[in-house]
């Protein structure tokens, strides 16, 4: 019971700290028919960076944001 | 639809890209691994990570981007996004979201917010309709 009350404590502090950065965020991010913002990141393995824009012209993108948990 | 079948229906024709973001739920944040709502999240994701801290340099970030593909076998290769965020913010992409964007470079499709907008299902149709 303890740690459930725990949680739903926890959850309700990150909730609220969790919309306020997507509300801020979203604000800016891309909508259809915008330029999608560039980047140029490393793969995991370091050997090699990539840039999104590497593929203009070339293939659509598919982009999938995510984390481990 | 998953997005392993997604991409092996259309990497050939689509470049997939994976970009790993801060985590949503590490042990020390907003933690899913506790009590009754963490047994309720594990069986609805058991894919996911319950033990994750959250990484500290971007060293430790590309370790657990490792460990995230190896476990996900999604076979899409990973990118890193650094420690300032910059990428994960300008697509106020946190804690998870799906894009399209076309050869032009414009958006085609822009997921909503996730978790609950991230719908493969919606990125596969829009796949569809800009290939045909």
């Amino acid at each position: 019971m303890g740690s459930n009350i725990n949680f739903i404590k926890k959850t309700l502090f990150y909730k609220k700290e969790f919309n306020q950065w997507q509300q801020k965020f979203d604000a800016f991010a891309p909508k259809v028919g915008d330029q999608a913002p560039d980047f140029e990141l490393q793969y995991i393995n370091a050997e090699k960076d990539a840039r999104l824009s590497d593929y203009k012209g070339v293939k659509p993108v598919a982009l999938i944001f995510g984390s481990f948990t | 639809m998953s997005l392993r079948e997604l991409y092996e229906r259309y990497h050939e024709r689509v470049q997939f890209l994976t970009v790993y973001i801060r985590e949503a739920h590490p042990v020390d944040g907003w933690w899913f691994g506790e009590g009754l709502p963490g047994w309720l999240v594990r069986k609805r994701m058991p894919m996911a990570a319950y033990d994750v801290y959250d990484p500290q340099d971007f060293e430790e970030r590309r370790a657990v981007a490792g460990e995230c593909e190896a476990s996900l076998k999604y076979g899409i290769p990973t990118l890193v996004d650094g420690m300032d965020d910059r990428v994960s913010e300008a697509y106020a992409a946190k804690p998870t979201r799906l894009y399209l964007v076309g050869e032009d470079g414009r958006v085609v499709y822009a997921g909503e917010l996730g978790p609950w907008g991230f719908k493969p299902k919606e990125l596969e149709e829009a796949i569809e309709e800009y290939l045909a």
